[in-house]
C-alpha cells in the first residue's frame, strides 16, 4: 500500500514540518524511509482536513478520516487487489466479493457432491388392475432448476411379477417415457434398492419437465410401495 | 620579552593558520523522489525546521558537493536561517556532470559564522536520492 499525497489546488502546497512542496495540481509519493515523519506532521493532517491535499493509498483517493490514518500508519481497511470497484472491505457487514474462476469451479465441484434431496414422491396402495396405472402425483421441475435423482425404489408383497416405473413428460407435454424401471420379482418381497447407480444424483430434468410413477402388475393382488427422491437446485 | 600587543599579535596569526578547519561532516540528504522545492534534512530533520549549526567563529564555504541517484537538472542551493532563509550559494547540477560533482566556489567566498544555521534545499528541478555537503574553512 502506497502513500501518496495529491495536491487538489493549482498552486504549489509547502508543508513545512516535512520541508517538501507539493507541485499544482500534482503528486508525491512519501517514501518508506519518512513515513515516521510524515505521520508527525501537523501541517499534512490540516491540509488534507480542509482537502488541499487528498491521500492516495495507490489504488483510490481515501476520505479525509482514512487519508490522515493512512499517513499516520493506524488505517486499517484493505482493498480486494485488481477490483474494478474499488470495494473496500474492512467494516462490519462489509462483503468479500469473490470473482476467482479457480474459486468458483471449485464451489461448484464441491456443491455438486453435496446434493441434499428436496424432492420425495411416494405412494403405498393395493393392486387392483393389471394395467399400467399412475402410481404418484406428478412432479414438475421448477422454474430456472434442474432435477436430480438421488434415488428410485419399490417394494410389493405379492409372489407375481410387478413393474415400477419412473417416467418422464418433456417440458409438461407430449408422452411420458420411461426413463428408470423396477422390475419386482416373484416369489418375494421385491426389490427395495435402486436397480441403478444413481451416485450423488443424476441429471434427468430441468424447468418444466414433469416426473410420475406407474405400476404395472401381472395379477391384481398385493400392495406396493413405490418413490423417487432427488435435489431440485 | 614580548609585549601584550605583539603576543596578541602572534596569537591571531597562530588562531588564523592553525585554527584553519574543515568540516567535512557537513552534509544533508533525502531518500526518495525530491520534487523542487524540498528541502534536504539534517539526520531526520528537514533542514528548513532546524539547521546545521556552523561550528567555526567565522568561515567561508569553499566548497559544495552534490551526489543523486540519477543524472538530472536541478539546483541546490546552501542557505541559512532564519526564515525567510538567505541563500548563500547555489550550485547547478546538469546531466553532463553525471551523478556527483564537486564545486569548488570562487571568491567572493560565502560568509558564515558560528551564529548559522545552514541548510539545503532542492530547486529549479528535482532529484533523486540526493545527498549534499559542503566545507567550511574559518577558524576556531
Amino acid at each position: 500500500m502506497s502513500k501518496i499525497i495529491k495536491n487538489n489546488t493549482g498552486s504549489n502546497v509547502f508543508l513545512a514540518d516535512v520541508g517538501v512542496t507539493i507541485p499544482a495540481s500534482g503528486q508525491y509519493v512519501i517514501p518508506p524511509t519518512e513515513y515516521w515523519l510524515w505521520a508527525a506532521s501537523s501541517d499534512v493532517v490540516t491540509k488534507i482536513g480542509d482537502s488541499t491535499l487528498t491521500v492516495n493509498d495507490g489504488s483510490v483517493d481515501l476520505t479525509i478520516s482514512d487519508g490522515v490514518d493512512l499517513v499516520k500508519g493506524i488505517f486499517q481497511k484493505h482493498r480486494l487487489i485488481g477490483g474494478t470497484d474499488s470495494t473496500i472491505i474492512g467494516n462490519v457487514l462489509d462483503k468479500l466479493k469473490v470473482h476467482d474462476p479457480d474459486v468458483l469451479s471449485a464451489i461448484v465441484n464441491l456443491t455438486t457432491n453435496v446434493f441434499v434431496s428436496n424432492i420425495f414422491k411416494f405412494n403405498e396402495a393395493s393392486i387392483t388392475s393389471r394395467n399400467e396405472t399412475d402410481f404418484t402425483t406428478p412432479y414438475t421441475v421448477a422454474s430456472g432448476k434442474n432435477f436430480y435423482l438421488t434415488s428410485f425404489a419399490g417394494s410389493y408383497d405379492a409372489q407375481s411379477a410387478m413393474y415400477v416405473r419412473l417416467k418422464k413428460q418433456t417440458n409438461g407435454s407430449g408422452p411420458f417415457f420411461t426413463i428408470f424401471r423396477l422390475n419386482m420379482m416373484p416369489g418375494g418381497q421385491g426389490d427395495t434398492s435402486p436397480n441403478f447407480p444413481l451416485g450423488n444424483g443424476v441429471l434427468v430434468g430441468t424447468a418444466g419437465d414433469v416426473f410420475k410413477i406407474t405400476v404395472e402388475s401381472t395379477i391384481a393382488k398385493g400392495t406396493v410401495f413405490a418413490a423417487f427422491t432427488g435435489a431440485e437446485l | 620579552m614580548l609585549d601584550c600587543e605583539t603576543l596578541a599579535i602572534i596569537e591571531e596569526i597562530v588562531n588564523q593558520i592553525a585554527g584553519v578547519s574543515a568540516s567535512p561532516g557537513f552534509t544533508w540528504g533525502r531518500s526518495g523522489n525530491l520534487p523542487d522545492q524540498t528541502f534536504l534534512l539534517n539526520d531526520t530533520v528537514p533542514s528548513n525546521v532546524s539547521g546545521r549549526q556552523v561550528p567555526v567563529q567565522t568561515g567561508q564555504i569553499t566548497t559544495v558537493f552534490v551526489v543523486a541517484e540519477d543524472p538530472g537538472t536541478y539546483d541546490v542551493r546552501i542557505f541559512k536561517h532564519p526564515s525567510p532563509f538567505t541563500t548563500l550559494t547555489a550550485v547547478s547540477m546538469v546531466p553532463a556532470y553525471g551523478r556527483a560533482k564537486t564545486f569548488s566556489l570562487t571568491a567572493p567566498l560565502p560568509n558564515v559564522s558560528n551564529v548559522d544555521e545552514l541548510g539545503a534545499q532542492i530547486i529549479n528541478g528535482s532529484a533523486k536520492n540526493a545527498v549534499v555537503g559542503c566545507i567550511i574553512r574559518g577558524t576556531l
